[in-house]
C-alpha cells in the first residue's frame, strides 16, 4: 500500500473542476447544486453500472457528489484507481444542472486507504448519506466506519442471502447505539404503500376495534431470493401490523397483549415478482375478514375487502406500487428524519423469519 | 373530527390523519374549472392514497346531463390536465365513486338529499358532505341558499359535517362581499366555509411562512430599518383567454390584486403567528390588512397606475390589444395593467413601501416577491458598488426559488465589485413532485384545515382596501382614457414613473 492518497485526490478534484469547465457553454449558467454526499458500496462491477445509471437519474433531482466504491477481491493492486466524471441534465428552468461522480476501486489490499480518502472527498457542510449494495452490512468493518460517517446509511436487506439471518444481523446493527438511528432499509420502505393499505382497512372506527382480536394473518409474497416462503418483505409487513397492535414473538409464535396467539402463515405465489407481496388475509373476533388482494395485469393497484358478520364493505382500489431503488433512495431522502415505526417493526420480523426458518 | 386515534395502524405513516369517509358535491361539474383541476386533483390524491376508503363524488348541474357523455369528458379532462396520466384502474375505481344528480326544479335539492343519503348507506360514507361550487359567483348565493332549505348544511347524525367550498371572487367589492358572506353565514357556520385562493395552496407560497418563520437569518432583517422596499410583480402574458365579458367587470385589481397580490403581502407582511393553528395565522394576515395606508382621492394618481395592453408581440406571435377582444367594449376603461406604492403603517414597516404590479400581456408569466436590502450605511468601496446591493428575490412561479444577490470583489489587483447572485431552486432541490395548489386545497377541506383558506373579515378587508381604490379612479366619472402599453413589454411608462419619482426602478425578470 504505498498510494499517495493526498496527490491523488488532488489530482481528482483538479478533473472535477476542468469537468465543470468544460460543461460551460457560452453565457449559460451551470449550476453546481449540492445537497449531499452520496457515498455507494458495490461489490460487483455490474451492480455498479446500474448503480451509476440511477445516480445520474437522481440528479436532476438530488445534485452533489456521489463516491461509488467498488469493491473487487479479485484486484491485487495496492493502491486505488480512482476516476471522475459529471451527469448533467436540464434542470427547473432550463438550467443545467451538474452532479459529480468520483468512482474508487479498491482490491483486498488497498481497502485501508478507503476511509481517509472519502474523508478528503467530502463536500463540506453537506450530509453523508451510504448506500450499502455489498452484502450483509452488519458484518462488514466498512460497514461499520461508514454508518459512524453517515447522517443515513441505507442497505436493502431483501437482497441479503437469508431473510431470517439478514433480518437477525440487520436487527443488531439497528440496536449498537452508534448506528441505530440513521439505518434505513428499502426493503421495509418498498413495503410503504402495503402498509398504507392495510391501514386503511381498519379507518372505519368499527373495524378498528377488531385491531385487538385478530386471530390469523396469511401472507402471499413473491419468492424470495433463498428457499421457504418467508420474504423479508412479508416478515416486515407482519412485523410491522404486530408492533403496532403490542404482540411479541416468541419461538416463531405471535401471540397479543392478553396472550392469545396470532396464527401467521406465508405463502409463495410464483407468478408474483421478488420481494412482491401478493395478498394478505386478515381474520378478527367472530367472522371478522379483511383481505387485500393485488390486482392482476401488471398494475399497481390492490383491491380491499372487508366483512364483519354478515356485513361486508363495499370493496375499493387502492395503488400500492412497487417503487424501484431509484424512487425509494428519493422517498429515503425526502423524509430523512428517524422512522418510528421501523425498529419495533424490524425486531418483531427478525423473530417472525427467524422461527420460520427453524421451523 | 379525524379518526386517527380510532386507527393505531395510522401512526407513523405518511398520512397520519385519515380522512374521514366523506362524499364531495361539486356544483358545475361540467364547467371549466371542475375539468382542468378539480377531477384530476381528485384523481391525484386516489392516486397518492390520500383519500378516505369510503368516498364519493355527486356532480351536479341545472340541466340534463348523459351520464356517459359526462364521464368521457371527465376522463379526457383528467388525460388532458392530470400532472400524471390517469391508469385505467385507478380511474374506474374513482369513475365507480362518481355520480350525477341534477338540481333543476323545485324538488331539485330534496333530491340530491336523497342522492347523497342514499351514498351514505351504499359507500359508508357516514353523512359527511364537502360541497364545492365550482359555479360562475352569480350561482353562489342560491345555491347556498337552496342547500339550507334542504337541511344540507346541517351535520348528520353521529357529528357528521357539512362544509361549503366557495371560489373566488367572494364579492366584486365591500359591499357585495358581506352581502354574500350574510347569505353563506346564514347558512353554513364560518368554521364550514372554506374561500379558496388557490394561490394558498402553491407550495412556493407556504414557503415563505417557512421561510420566514422557519430560519433565525433573515427574520431579524425583516423590517423597515434594513429593507428599503418590497417590490411584488404578478406578470401573465396571456390575455383575457375567452372571458373578456367577466375581466370587463373585474379587470386585473379584483381579478389578481385583491387576492392574490394581497395575500403575498400579508404573508410577506404580517408578524409570526403564535402557533401554526388557522386562526392564528389568519389573525396575523388580518392584521396587516388593517395596516394597510388608505389612499387619499386626490393622491390616487400619484400612488397608483393603471393601463390597457394594446395590440403587440406575446411569444413571437401577434396579439390584439385589449379593446379588440372578443366580448370587449371598444370604449373599455378596464384596466389590465396595475401597479401601486403601498404601505404597512405598523412597527415593522413603518416607511417601506411596498410596490406592487400586475398584468396580463406581459413578456412572461412571473410572480415573485422581491424585498431590496437598505443601502450600506457608508460606502467603502466608493463608486464600485452601487449601494442597494442586496436583494432577496422569491419566486413564486415559475421556477420556483429563492436568490439572494450580494456585492463580490472581481478578482485582480484592483479593488472592483461585482453583484453575484447566489440561487436556490426547488426543482434542483427536491425529488417530490409538488402537488397541484388544488390538490392540497381539496384535501385540506376534507381534512378540516382551514388555514390555507381566506377567512370573511380578510376578504372584507382587503375589498374595503380595494374599493378605495375604486373611489378614487371614479372621480373623473369614467371619461379619462387609461394609458395603454404595448402587450408583451412591461406595462407603461407611468408604471416606470412611480418608482423613478423615489428614484428606483422595476427589478428586470
Amino acid at each position: 500500500m504505498s498510494v499517495d492518497s493526498v496527490s491523488s485526490v488532488s489530482a481528482i478534484e483538479a478533473e472535477l473542476d476542468d469537468l465543470w469547465r468544460g460543461e460551460a457553454h457560452g453565457d449559460e449558467a451551470v449550476l453546481r447544486s449540492c445537497v449531499m454526499n452520496l457515498i455507494v458500496v458495490c461489490a460487483d462491477r455490474n451492480r455498479a453500472a446500474e448503480t451509476t445509471t440511477q445516480i445520474a437519474t437522481l440528479s436532476g433531482s438530488y445534485p452533489g457528489r456521489a463516491i461509488l466504491v467498488l469493491l473487487d477481491d479479485d484486484d491485487d493492486r495496492d493502491s486505488l484507481t480512482m476516476y471522475a466524471s459529471a451527469h448533467c441534465r436540464r434542470g427547473a428552468g432550463g438550467a443545467q444542472v451538474c452532479n459529480e461522480q468520483i468512482t474508487i476501486e479498491a482490491g483486498p489490499k488497498s481497502r485501508a486507504l478507503l476511509s481517509p480518502t472519502l474523508l478528503q472527498f467530502l463536500v463540506a457542510d453537506c450530509p453523508v448519506f451510504t448506500w450499502w449494495q455489498a452484502g450483509n452490512a452488519a458484518e462488514n468493518p466498512l460497514a461499520r466506519e461508514l454508518t459512524g460517517l453517515s447522517e443515513l446509511f441505507i442497505l436493502d436487506s431483501g437482497r441479503f442471502d437469508e431473510p431470517g439471518r439478514s433480518l437477525a444481523t440487520l436487527d443488531r446493527l439497528v440496536d449498537q447505539a452508534d448506528c441505530g438511528d440513521h439505518v434505513r432499509d428499502l426493503a421495509w420502505k418498498r413495503q410503504e404503500g402495503w402498509r398504507e393499505a392495510v391501514a386503511a382497512m381498519f379507518d372505519n372506527a368499527a373495524h378498528a376495534a377488531l385491531l385487538g382480536e385478530v386471530t390469523s394473518i396469511l401472507l402471499r409474497t413473491g419468492p424470495p431470493a433463498a428457499e421457504g416462503c418467508t420474504s423479508v418483505a412479508g416478515a416486515y409487513l407482519a412485523g410491522w401490523l404486530g408492533s403496532r397492535l403490542g404482540w411479541t414473538v416468541e419461538n416463531g409464535t405471535l401471540r397479543r397483549p392478553d396472550g392469545e396467539a396470532v396464527a401467521l402463515r406465508f405463502e409463495c405465489n410464483e407468478n408474483a415478482g421478488w420481494e412482491e407481496i401478493d395478498a394478505i388475509r386478515i381474520e378478527a373476533g367472530e367472522g371478522a375478514v379483511f383481505g387485500a388482494r393485488r390486482l392482476g395485469g401488471g398494475g399497481d393497484g390492490v383491491r380491499l375487502r372487508s366483512r364483519v358478520g354478515t356485513a361486508s364493505s363495499p370493496p375499493s382500489i387502492q395503488r400500492v406500487g412497487f417503487p424501484d431503488d431509484g424512487r425509494l433512495l428519493t422517498r429515503v431522502f425526502e423524509r430523512p428524519g428517524r422512522d418510528p415505526l421501523f425498529a419495533g417493526a424490524l425486531e418483531l420480523a427478525a423473530g417472525i423469519a427467524a422461527g420460520e426458518n427453524e421451523a | 373530527m379525524t379518526i386517527d386515534t380510532a386507527n393505531p395502524l395510522r401512526a407513523g405513516l405518511r398520512q397520519e390523519r385519515a380522512a374521514e369517509p366523506c362524499t364531495v358535491v361539486i356544483f358545475g361539474l361540467t364547467g371549466d374549472l371542475a375539468q382542468r383541476k378539480l377531477v384530476p386533483a381528485l384523481y391525484n390524491l386516489h392516486h397518492d392514497r390520500l383519500l378516505p376508503g369510503a368516498f364519493a363524488v355527486v356532480g351536479t348541474a341545472r340541466g340534463e346531463v348523459d351520464d356517459a357523455e359526462l364521464r368521457a369528458s371527465l376522463r379526457a379532462g383528467a388525460d388532458k390536465h392530470s400532472r400524471r396520466s390517469p391508469s385505467d384502474e385507478l380511474w374506474q375505481e374513482l369513475d365507480r365513486r362518481l355520480s350525477y344528480c341534477g338540481t333543476a326544479g323545485p324538488d331539485g335539492y330534496a333530491a340530491l338529499a336523497r342522492h347523497l343519503d342514499k351514498i351514505d348507506e351504499t359507500e359508508g360514507t357516514g353523512g359527511n358532505r364537502l360541497f364545492y361550487l365550482a359555479t360562475p359567483p352569480s350561482a353562489f348565493a342560491p345555491i347556498v341558499k337552496s342547500l339550507g332549505e334542504a337541511g344540507l348544511n346541517r351535520p348528520g347524525k353521529n357529528g357528521s359535517f357539512a362544509r361549503l367550498v366557495v371560489e373566488k371572487p367572494v364579492g366584486i367589492d365591500l359591499e357585495s362581499a358581506q352581502k354574500l358572506n350574510s347569505v353563506l353565514n346564514s347558512v353554513f357556520e364560518e368554521k364550514d366555509v372554506y374561500r379558496i385562493d388557490h394561490y394558498l395552496g402553491k407550495e412556493t407560497v407556504q414557503n415563505l411562512l417557512v421561510f420566514r418563520f422557519g430560519n433565525a437569518i433573515f427574520e431579524p432583517l425583516w423590517n423597515q430599518k434594513y429593507i428599503d422596499h418590497v417590490q411584488i410583480t404578478v406578470s401573465e402574458s396571456i390575455g383575457v383567454e375567452g372571458r373578456g365579458a367577466y375581466f370587463e367587470h373585474a379587470g386585473i385589481t379584483r381579478d389578481i390584486v385583491q387576492n392574490h397580490l394581497l395575500q403575498l403581502m400579508c404573508l410577506i407582511a404580517m408578524e409570526p403567528p403564535a402557533s401554526l393553528d388557522a386562526d392564528a395565522i389568519r389573525d396575523e394576515k388580518v392584521k396587516v390588512l388593517q395596516a394597510l395606508r388608505g389612499i387619499p382621492i386626490d393622491r390616487i394618481d400619484e400612488e397608483t397606475v393603471r393601463a390597457q395592453y394594446a395590440a403587440g408581440v406575446v411569444n413571437g406571435k401577434p396579439v390584439p390589444g385589449y379593446r379588440e377582444e372578443e366580448s370587449v367594449s371598444p370604449e373599455s376603461r378596464t384596466e389590465t395593467y396595475m401597479a401601486m406604492r403601498a404601505y404597512v403603517d405598523n412597527w415593522r414597516w413603518a416607511g417601506v413601501p411596498f410596490y406592487l404590479r400586475a398584468g396580463k400581456r406581459l413578456p412572461k408569466r412571473v410572480t415573485e416577491v422581491a424585498l431590496q436590502f437598505s443601502a450600506v450605511p457608508h460606502r467603502l468601496f466608493g463608486h464600485g458598488t452601487r449601494g442597494l446591493a442586496n436583494t432577496l428575490a422569491l419566486r413564486i412561479q415559475p421556477d420556483e426559488g429563492i436568490t439572494l444577490k450580494f456585492e463580490s470583489k472581481v478578482p485582480g489587483p484592483n479593488p472592483r465589485i461585482r453583484p453575484v447572485t447566489m440561487e436556490f431552486r426547488y426543482g434542483t432541490s427536491f425529488g417530490e413532485q409538488p402537488p397541484e395548489a388544488y390538490e392540497r386545497l381539496l384535501l385540506d377541506a376534507v381534512l378540516g384545515d382551514s388555514t390555507l383558506f381566506i377567512r370573511r373579515d380578510e376578504v372584507e378587508e382587503s375589498w374595503a382596501y380595494i374599493d378605495q381604490l375604486y373611489r378614487g379612479w371614479g372621480q373623473d366619472g369614467g371619461v379619462t382614457a387609461l394609458p395603454e402599453y404595448t402587450a408583451g413589454t412591461w406595462g407603461p411608462a407611468e408604471g416606470e414613473v412611480l418608482l423613478a419619482r423615489d428614484s428606483r426602478i422595476w427589478r428586470r425578470l
